[in-house]
């Protein structure tokens, strides 16, 4: 059945047709970023990937603005200062990351355009 | 109690040279973290060699296997960065092998876990930034730095956001090796101390020695939960890769 038969009824052939187009929808869907083909263990893995995330993000931050500030100060010489605006700022990225993380749509594992 | 009964669960951690090498004052040596690295590579590398060198229509265990790495990384990618992201494929799917296996591998009883090395999660992160940064640069130039510029903020405010959204950057390496490494690192020495708990209980003797069964039980369910973890944090770190080279393919959305 790979030749198409001449005289296959119209219904066939609308039936044929609507399949492919079904099967383009698909392709398309799938070249798309932000899609998923979403299964169910990884709907669960990407809601446990975005909490693993909301956790070390705002840590992450945290200690990156630390580092930065500690780095800067012996650099410097500016000794506590530099440490403590860092401290704030990083917490602040945290919380920004960890903010934006939660305003974007997550289903499944889209990481999907910045919501920013 | 068994007080300094010897059980220290820190010590499956513990680095030890194999063949020591110190050329020029660095030290070089062959340790147990590198024998392990090699020992990971060459189970990822037996499995893909050989389960793509059959090329079956109906799969055996390997080549299903190997097939099945394929695929969830593939759709990860492609969910994440569409279809230009799998030019960088061959990277994402190397760091995910890599991770699974030296985190299931870690699963083994008396095996060493090359990623509870911060120091191993730190490079891999640092490898991931680079790319993101080199890749960046090159293919958007300065148009990359758009990415550090939020719309939608009042002029004011702007040199602050930029900050912050530096520093948020800066973050990321920190945070993608934060996470993979205290998982593991965590995730063992709760295996370990529930396993001390069963030894100190029976060694306690008397009423202790009845209880002694409910952490084995507690580490049973910790092993399950161990395995499960050990997945997830190769598939969060492959994801999180995806959606930091996204950045790189499509800077400032």
């Amino acid at each position: 059945m790979t030749e198409p038969d001449p005289n296959a009824s119209d219904s066939e052939l609308r039936a044929r047709l609507g399949s492919l187009k079904s099967a383009i929808q698909r392709a398309e869907a799938n070249d798309k970023p932000g899609a998923s083909p979403a299964g169910e263990d990884k709907a669960l893995a990407g809601a446990m990937s975005s909490g693993f995330r909301a956790a070390t993000d705002l840590a992450g931050g945290i200690i990156a603005g630390a580092l930065i500030g500690y780095l800067g100060d012996r650099w410097l010489g500016t000794s506590p200062f530099l440490l403590i605006a860092f401290l704030v700022i990083g917490t602040i990225a945290g919380f920004r990351s960890v903010y934006r993380l939660g305003s974007r749509p997550t289903s499944g594992s889209s990481g999907g355009p910045k919501a920013n | 109690m068994a007080a300094g009964g010897g059980i220290d669960p820190i010590h499956q951690f513990h680095i030890t040279e194999i063949v020591a090498l110190k050329p020029f004052g660095l030290n070089l040596s062959f340790t147990n973290t590198s024998l392990w690295m090699v020992i990971v590579l060459a189970t990822v590398s037996a499995i893909m060699i050989y389960g793509s060198s059959q090329r079956a229509v109906v799969p055996g265990r390997l080549q299903s296997l190997a097939e099945m790495i394929y695929e969830f990384v593939a759709s990860t990618l492609t969910g994440v960065m569409g279809k230009e992201g799998m030019k960088f494929f061959p990277f994402v799917f190397s760091l995910f092998a890599f991770v699974l296996a030296s985190n299931m591998l870690g699963m083994i009883p008396g095996s060493f876990t090359v990623t509870s090395q911060i120091i191993v999660t730190a490079a891999f992160a640092v490898l991931v930034i680079s790319v993101v940064l080199i890749y960046g640069i090159v293919k958007h130039g300065s148009h990359f730095f758009g990415l550090f510029v939020p719309s939608g903020v009042p002029g004011w405010l702007l040199p602050f956001m930029v900050l912050i959204e530096v520093v948020s950057f800066l973050s990321r390496p920190v945070s993608l090796s934060l996470r993979l490494f205290g998982n593991m690192l965590a995730g063992h020495i709760a295996l370990k101390v529930f396993g001390g708990f069963v030894v100190a209980l029976i060694a306690a003797g008397g009423a202790a020695t009845i209880i002694a069964p409910l952490p084995l039980l507690l580490a049973v369910a910790l092993t399950a939960l161990e395995f499960l973890v050990a997945f997830l944090q190769a598939y969060v770190f492959a994801i999180l890769t995806c959606v930091y080279l996204n950045d790189a393919l499509h800077p400032g959305h």
